[in-house]
C-alpha cells in the first residue's frame, strides 16, 4: 500500500486505526510541539514533563476509536495533555504536603536575575519565567499555558478546560497579574522587543 | 471576581481583538490614566515574556521513546490479560466448588438426622462417612485376622 509523503490528520487517522506505527510516528512528530509546549507550559522543563508528554500520545491511541473527529487532533493532544497535567500537579502537591506541609503556590515574592544575567539569555528567561508560571495554582497556569503559550482564543481555553468563558477571563485577568508581579524586574529593566 | 471594563478592555487589547470603538476608547482611556496606561505596559510586556518563552520539544528521538513505550505497554497489557483471566477464571470455579460443597455439605448433614441415631460427629456427617463404631471396628479387624490366617495356612 502506497501512501503520501505527507498525509492529512484524517489519513493518518486511519493508518492508526490500522494499526500503521508509522503513520504514528509521524502524529508524534507532528504534535510534539504543540504537546511539549503544553507540558512544559504546565509542569516546567523537567522529567516529569517529557513522562506526561508520552503518556499524551499513548492515551490518544489508546482512545482513537472513541475520537469522534469534533475536534482537530491538536484540540484533542492539549485535552488530553493538559488533563494529565494536572493530575500530575495534584499529585505532586499531594506529595508536597504530606512531606512538607506547605503548598509552593501564590507566594508572590519576585523573581530576580541574577547578577550574570545581564545580557538576559533566552534559555535563562525561559527557566526565569517557567519559575513564575510553576508559582501559578494549577487552574491559573493551565489558562495561561493555553492562553499564552498556546495562544488559544478564550472560547477556545474555555472549551478546552470545560469552564465558562467569563471564568477563563476572571483567571486569565488574574495569572498575569501575578506574572507582573513576580516578573517585574525583567519588565521594568529589560527592553522587550514586541 | 468581577472584571472591570477598563480590565475587559486591555485583555482584549492582548489578545489583538479591539474593535476600533474599543481601541479608542482604550487610548481615551490611557489619555485620562497615567497609571492604567503603565498598568497596560506592564501587563503586555508580561505577555510578550511569557509567550516568547514556549517550549517547542522535548528531548531528540521522542517519538522513539513513545513507540517504545507504547510497544512494551501492549506486551504487558497481554501478559496481564492472560494473567487477569486465569485469576478469573480461578475465582469463578473457586465460587461455584464452594456453592456445591456447601449444597453437598447440607444435604448430607440433613439427611443423617433423619435416617440414623448414631452419634457421629460434625465433620463426618457434613462429608458423609458412615457412621463407624468402636464395635464394629474391633469386628472387622477380627474378620481381617481370620482372612489372614486362612491365607497362610493355605499357603503352607
Amino acid at each position: 500500500m502506497s501512501h503520501t509523503q505527507n498525509p492529512s490528520d484524517k489519513e493518518l487517522l486511519e493508518r492508526i486505526r490500522s494499526e500503521d506505527q508509522e503513520a504514528f510516528r509521524i502524529l508524534i512528530d507532528r504534535y510534539e510541539f504543540q504537546v511539549a509546549a503544553t507540558v512544559k507550559g504546565m509542569l516546567g522543563n523537567r522529567a516529569e514533563a517529557e513522562d506526561i508528554g508520552q503518556e499524551t500520545f499513548i492515551r490518544f491511541i489508546r482512545s482513537i476509536n472513541k475520537f469522534r473527529e469534533e475536534s482537530s487532533i491538536g484540540t484533542y493532544l492539549t485535552r488530553i495533555a493538559i488533563n494529565l497535567s494536572l493530575n500530575e500537579l495534584k499529585r505532586q502537591e499531594r506529595q508536597n504536603r504530606r512531606f512538607f506541609s506547605v503548598s509552593g503556590y501564590d507566594e508572590e515574592e519576585m523573581i530576580y536575575p541574577s547578577e550574570e544575567m545581564t545580557d538576559m539569555e533566552d534559555m535563562e528567561l525561559k527557566e526565569m519565567v517557567h519559575k513564575a508560571i510553576g508559582k501559578l495554582k494549577p487552574e491559573f497556569k493551565s489558562v495561561i499555558v493555553l492562553r499564552m503559550l498556546r495562544e488559544y482564543s478564550t472560547n477556545e481555553t474555555a472549551d478546552i478546560l470545560d469552564i465558562p468563558v467569563g471564568t477563563v477571563l476572571s483567571r486569565y485577568s488574574r495569572a498575569i497579574d501575578k506574572l507582573r508581579i513576580l516578573l517585574k524586574p525583567y519588565l521594568n529593566s529589560h527592553e522587550i522587543n514586541v | 471576581m468581577k472584571l472591570t471594563y477598563e480590565r475587559k478592555l486591555m485583555l482584549k487589547a492582548l489578545e489583538d481583538n479591539l474593535s476600533s470603538g474599543e481601541e479608542e476608547q482604550l487610548q481615551a482611556l490611557f489619555k485620562d490614566s497615567s497609571s492604567l496606561k503603565r498598568e497596560y505596559e506592564e501587563l503586555r510586556q508580561t505577555h510578550v515574556l511569557v509567550s516568547a518563552a514556549r517550549e517547542e520539544s522535548f528531548k531528540p528521538y521522542f517519538a522513539e521513546r513513545v513507540l517504545k513505550r507504547f510497544n512494551k505497554e501492549q506486551l504487558s497489557i497481554f501478559t496481564d490479560d492472560s494473567y487477569n483471566y486465569l485469576v478469573h477464571m480461578f475465582y469463578r470455579f473457586a465460587f461455584t466448588a464452594f456453592i456445591v460443597a456447601m449444597l453437598l455439605g447440607s444435604y448430607n448433614l440433613f439427611s443423617k438426622q433423619d435416617s440414623t441415631s448414631v452419634d457421629q460427629p460434625f465433620i463426618e456427617s457434613v462429608i458423609a462417612l458412615p457412621p463407624l463404631s468402636i464395635n464394629d471396628a474391633s469386628s472387622n479387624i477380627t474378620l481381617l485376622n481370620n482372612e489372614v490366617i486362612n491365607y497362610d495356612e493355605n499357603a503352607n
